[in-house]
């Protein structure tokens, strides 16, 4: 039976198996929430965080593909064909380090002390920590913030993949549209156990479909030498792409910089600190943390490889057209069932990120904003809530999508260097007993601050990448006001106050 | 929060402290490797020398984050 016959015009226009492959993702994501649904109870800690039952299968999916997004699979190859390998040796092996140690530093307490105050966000976690309103909801500001922008560029990532796959059959407002009622759909039906079960799947279809591509590309660069002909092709032909590049970036204090941003801020994403928040026990997440490089590096090296050994292939692009490079590849080297699963793989990737932000969000919504001032709710109102805002939320991010133009592309290549201003509230909140929300308060006022300061000082909003001051990143100079905001802040409170003030 | 005044049997010795110390910041000062320069040759004729090295540095930090697990980090399971 035909697209067309099936009642779905628009997708008649479309190539065959990436109808058959958009279909049964749908239908099999659908399906999927459907039964985590029914495997859940009706409570808040039931929809909000699984239960906190997430075993650790579950859970180490659940967080990768909530920390993969489509810009690894997409923009990841783009950077990776101008700077080669460099790609792989400034990003991979240090968020292999620092995202576990930042899950035991951080995620793990975080953990215990949400089950001990009864907290299901982030931000509710820290304001009964510190004892203050104010500190979960200036958390929540700037976790919606940088979180919401970030939300745009995964929708339009996805409907730019969609219209260019589907050669405009599928036009950007539909493809974005269409995304985000999905996602929505499978979160508001299942919440969070559905989006850990969901991730399961993405993650197994994205990280396959790079593992599988890799080797045809280099079977098909190198030929019948296979990677070994590849990397020796790359080697005599753009010798370049095999060392690290020289400037921006890899010159040493913006290296440096990087490497403690994209270290920290992952552990700072509110959706992925609620997702270990969920863990069912603390065995898994030390599990987890030891399982992180291995799948680092499972996706991190195909991607880095498709962008450099699309620079042999396909040499001469400019700038952001790079970011091509992953669909041109796939277009050129493999058969039309496999290019459509490329394009899937896109599409899980970014849902897999979308729905723990749209659960997330939403949560904090009913949980930080509306339910103290209504103290007399009742509890199961607030999955009811959650949903809604969910909702709300996708519609805010379409809206914005439309209408925000680059303004919001700006805001999110801010926001990923912005979070890192939040772990100093975050690390202390959970380790230091005599934090407080002075402290907290300060600390995020100060450090982010610093950081817009810092921006301005390289350049304005299009510069976290950028040196600033003595030519570190503007992180840096974020990080150091947080640091020092959250000292002056606790130290003005006498000791004896913030004792009284703790749990 | 840690309650200080209840026995914590999981809490690594001072000794192991200062080895994940050191573990960790001598692994960010290789990662911070400018003094290095890697050539655009081939070990074992598949992996560039740079590629080699980062690789490298991915096992030593896995191995490190295996006994950090193991040692550092015990369960706090009931206590919070």
């Amino acid at each position: 039976m035909s697209p067309l016959e099936l009642g779905l015009p628009v997708l008649a226009a479309v190539d065959r198996p990436l109808v058959v492959g958009l279909v049964l993702y749908v239908a099999v994501v659908l399906a999927v929430g459907l039964l985590a649904a029914r495997r859940s109870g009706s409570s808040p800690r039931e929809y909000f965080l699984a239960g906190n039952g997430l075993g650790t299968a579950v859970l180490f999916m659940a967080l990768f593909g909530t920390n993969c997004t489509a810009f690894v699979l997409v923009g990841v190859p783009g950077q990776a064909y101008h700077s080669g390998l460099g790609i792989f040796s400034i990003n991979a092996p240090i968020i292999a380090l620092g995202i576990p140690l930042t899950f035991w530093a951080i995620g793990a307490p975080a953990r215990r002390l949400g089950r001990e105050l009864g907290a299901l966000t982030p931000a509710e976690l820290y304001s009964k920590r510190l004892g203050s309103r104010s500190v979960g909801l200036l958390l929540f500001g700037v976790f919606a913030l940088y979180t919401v922008p970030y939300m745009v560029t995964a929708v339009q990532g996805a409907a730019v993949t969609l219209a260019s796959s589907t050669e405009g059959a599928i036009p950007e407002w539909l493809g974005g549209a269409a995304v985000l009622a999905v996602a929505l759909c499978y979160t508001s039906i299942g919440g969070m156990r559905a989006t850990a079960w969901t991730n399961v799947v993405q993650g197994v279809i994205f990280l396959g479909f790079v593992l599988a591509a890799v080797f045809l590309y280099a079977r098909a660069v190198g030929g019948d030498g296979g990677l070994a002909g590849a990397m020796a092709r790359l080697v005599e032909e753009r010798p370049e792409l095999t060392t690290l590049p020289e400037g921006g970036l890899f010159e040493p204090r913006a290296f440096a910089s990087w490497s403690l941003a994209i270290a920290l801020t992952v552990i700072a994403f509110p959706h992925m600190l609620v997702r270990l928040m969920a863990a069912e026990s603390e065995r898994s997440l030390r599990s987890v943390c030891r399982l992180y490089p291995l799948a680092l590096v499972l996706l991190w090296l195909p991607v880095v490889l498709i962008g450099t050994f699309g620079a042999l292939e396909f040499p001469g692009l400019v700038g952001r057209d790079s970011d091509r490079i992953f669909a041109t590849m796939a277009g050129a080297f493999l058969p039309p069932w496999l290019e459509a699963l490329s394009f899937v793989a896109v599409l899980a990737a970014v849902m897999s990120t979308l729905d723990a932000q749209i659960l997330t969000l939403g949560s904090m919504v009913t949980r930080d904003v509306l339910d103290p001032l209504m103290p007399n709710r009742r509890e199961e109102v607030d999955v009811l809530r959650g949903r809604l805002f969910g909702g709300l939320l996708a519609l805010v991010v379409f809206a914005l999508w439309r209408v925000g133009g680059a303004s919001i592309y700006s805001l999110a290549s801010v926001a990923f260097s912005g979070y890192v201003t939040l772990v100093p509230t975050m690390l202390f909140g959970v380790r230091w007993e005599r934090f407080n929300a002075r402290g907290a308060v300060l600390s995020i006022l100060v450090g982010n601050g610093c950081y817009f300061a810092a921006l301005f000082a390289a350049g304005g909003l299009d510069s976290a990448m950028r040196p600033s001051l003595l030519g570190f990143l503007p992180v840096v100079w974020g990080l150091v006001g947080a640091l020092l905001g959250a000292l002056v802040g606790t130290y003005q409170v006498p000791r004896a106050s913030t004792r009284a003030s703790s749990p | 929060m840690p309650n200080r005044a209840e026995p914590n049997h999981a809490r690594p010795t001072r000794a192991v402290d200062y080895v994940a110390w050191t573990g960790a910041l001598v692994l960010v000062a290789l990662h911070l490797d400018f003094w290095r320069t890697a050539q655009p040759r081939l070990i074992a004729g598949l992996v560039p020398e740079e590629l080699a090295w980062r690789l490298a540095w991915m096992v030593l930090a896995t191995a490190y984050l295996f006994w950090f697990t193991a040692r550092v980090w015990r369960e706090r399971e009931g206590k919070a």
